[in-house]
């Protein structure tokens, strides 16, 4: 068929566009390093300094690595969440993951000062950040499961999750009241989200909720494609429509959530890229969808790396205020261009 | 009692009692319905406004629970019925609006092969061979590849009784597949529901306004009512004066011979 066709050019354009932005990123930053050097370093060759290969390795790699499966992650999320609430607005955050992880690093960082200075240093180490947002996805993404399971109406799960987010806002917003300035700053960086400073071990960790988060929707396809019908629809079709909602949940908050914890608060990505991608396969075909959006979405939070990492300089731009400065004029571009949503 | 049980028609219905159930109370629609749907028949369910049709078929289809009595599908009880086994035995047409219009009509119809198909939702080519012959039934052929935004009200109401028809189902159940459509489009597409029917072996209820229509072309009605539902041929109905009661006669009555509702002057 024509499409099908269409569909293995758009591919492969995908994955050279994939290998050509992971070069770059790893190629650009405060220090530039030329592409042989670091195909050399990457296979065993010949490098220009023994320096580069320590940037390269401990450095670039694994926050390559990180932008790929964040991108990829609140991607697929974000599908997964427009899908399940019929709705082309809804995002990998719309059930609070995002609020809930905020609500932890923010007790840490500024609750911690509020108890007392002792060890609130400590306390507030990185990995300690990492399992208090962690903590705090997972406590959103259990209640709203709980929710889940007693209401019929997808719709109204939407509500609550938006009153979720409204509430840990709220409680964010009374920690910073209270809060001095200093832990303030640390916690609005937090904000910022980053998908640099990863150990090796941590973007092992994030891969291992990516996958699972992936895992899970792979398995979840062909209910999704039912779904586009209605949950009636799906229903009559003989797919088990509340065991269906509860694994986009788990999948979402498993992306979404581990995403969050290591990477923070990332905007924007997960709403997008999955209307860029329906608008690129021109399909709803969720088969076809999935693996795009993990491209697509690897693809995107790659080059927002670059553009965050301000090549040829020291400073580092905070990397949530990249994703929606260039994306957000490309979706209306896009939109204007073609004048109709593909949903 | 027990060869009824036994008994393979696509849908038999036993002191079936309809309606809705709060923590408070019991707001029951109809009680006492018992019919059973022949194989291969066309049947409508008609009624006044808000005495339970979408309901009925709602119940029918597993979707609604029940308040009362039995529904047998294929001689298996509903409740009893796994979802994909259900979903092997009746498919539905729906008046909700689709969640994604972005859908090719093929794309669409394939849908309805979801209970068959292996996890991925691959199609084997026997499903192939359903859908193109769901497609040609409904005359979808010409429009096979628009998307579904861009069909008029008639060719989507084809276009879904199309998804069902290739769920290959015994018992298709359709709430209202006639509202807002022309007295042309009305009609074809009862027509085509009638050939399905009596050519391809399909057990067809749906629920719908036009009485008039389906007395010329249904093989058996049920005349839903609070407390006296009646089911049988349209012959039947008409000498037994069904249809003189269903509305308040002082704006309308029923002609018995032309078998057509006329309006008091």
């Amino acid at each position: 068929m024509k499409t099908s066709k269409n569909a293995g050019y758009i591919f492969g354009g995908l994955f050279f566009l994939l290998i050509l932005a992971c070069l770059a990123n790893l190629s650009l930053g405060s220090v530039p390093i030329p592409l042989d050097d670091i195909l050399g370093s990457l296979f065993g060759g010949e490098i220009g300094r023994e320096s580069w290969r320590y940037i390269i390795w401990n450095y670039r790699l694994p926050k390559a690595l990180t932008a790929l499966l964040v991108g990829g992650g609140l991607s697929l999320s974000g599908l997964l969440m427009q899908t399940l609430f019929r709705n082309p607005l809804a995002g990998p955050f719309v059930l609070g993951v995002s609020s809930g992880a905020s609500l932890g690093a923010a007790i840490l960082i500024m609750g911690a000062s509020l108890i007392g200075g002792l060890g609130a240093h400590y306390l507030t180490s990185d990995l300690s950040l990492i399992l208090a947002s962690g903590l705090g996805s997972l406590l959103v993404l259990f209640t709203v499961l709980v929710v889940a399971t007693r209401l019929k109406d997808a719709m109204a799960l939407l509500i609550v999750g938006l009153m979720f987010g409204s509430i840990t806002a709220a409680l964010v917003t009374v920690l910073s009241y209270f809060s001095p300035a200093e832990q303030l700053q640390q916690y609005i960086f937090w904000s910022y989200g980053s998908v640099g400073n990863l150990s090796w071990t941590q973007v092992g960790l994030l891969a291992i909720f990516f996958l699972a988060g992936v895992g899970i929707s792979v398995g979840l396809l062909k209910a999704l494609n039912a779904l586009l019908l209605g949950e009636r629809y799906a229903a009559s079709m003989g797919i088990s429509t509340t065991r269906t909602r509860n694994w986009i949940i788990l999948a979402t908050g498993l992306l979404a959530g581990g995403i969050t914890a290591f990477a923070g608060p990332i905007a924007f990505i997960g709403l997008a890229v999955p209307h860029l991608a329906r608008q690129l396969l021109g399909t709803q075909d969720h088969r076809v969808l999935l693996p795009a959006v993990l491209l697509y979405g690897g693809i995107l939070m790659l080059l927002c790396d670059m553009i965050a990492q301000l090549p040829f300089s020291a400073y580092v731009l905070p990397i949530n205020a990249i994703t929606s400065l260039v994306g957000a004029p490309v979706i209306i571009w896009l939109l204007i261009r073609q004048n109709r949503m593909v949903f | 009692m027990q060869t009824d049980f036994q008994s393979a028609h696509p849908l038999q219905v036993t002191g079936l009692e309809i309606g809705y159930k709060t923590k408070k109370e019991v707001h029951s629609l109809a009680t006492d319905l018992n019919f059973t749907l022949p194989p291969g028949s066309l049947n409508a369910v008609v009624g006044v406004n808000g005495v339970g049709k979408s309901t009925l078929l709602r119940t029918l289809s597993g979707m609604h629970p029940t308040l009362q009595g039995k529904v047998h599908l294929q001689g298996i009880p509903l409740d009893d019925m796994e979802p994909l086994r259900r979903a092997q035995c009746l498919s539905v047409v729906l008046t909700e609006p689709l969640a994604s219009k972005n859908l090719t009509v093929t794309e669409l119809v394939r849908l309805g092969r979801h209970p068959y198909t292996n996890w991925i939702g691959q199609l084997s080519p026997a499903d192939r061979t359903r859908v193109a012959f769901a497609l040609d039934r409904m005359e979808l052929q010409p429009i096979a590849d628009q998307p579904c935004h861009t069909l008029s009200d008639g060719q989507l109401q084809r276009t879904l009784i199309g998804r069902a028809l290739a769920q290959d189902t015994p018992l298709m159940l359709l709430d209202e597949p006639t509202t807002h459509l022309d007295l042309y489009h009305k009609v074809n597409i009862l027509k085509l529901l009638k050939q399905v029917a009596h050519t391809a072996g399909k057990t067809i209820l749906f629920s719908t306004h036009e009485i008039d229509l389906a007395i010329q072309l249904c093989d058996q009605i049920l005349i839903l009512d609070a407390d006296f539902s009646q089911f049988g041929s349209p012959c039947q109905l008409i000498e037994s004066g069904a249809f003189e009661k269903l509305f308040p006669t002082d704006t309308i009555r029923f002609d018995r011979t032309t078998g057509m509702f006329k309006v008091n002057k």
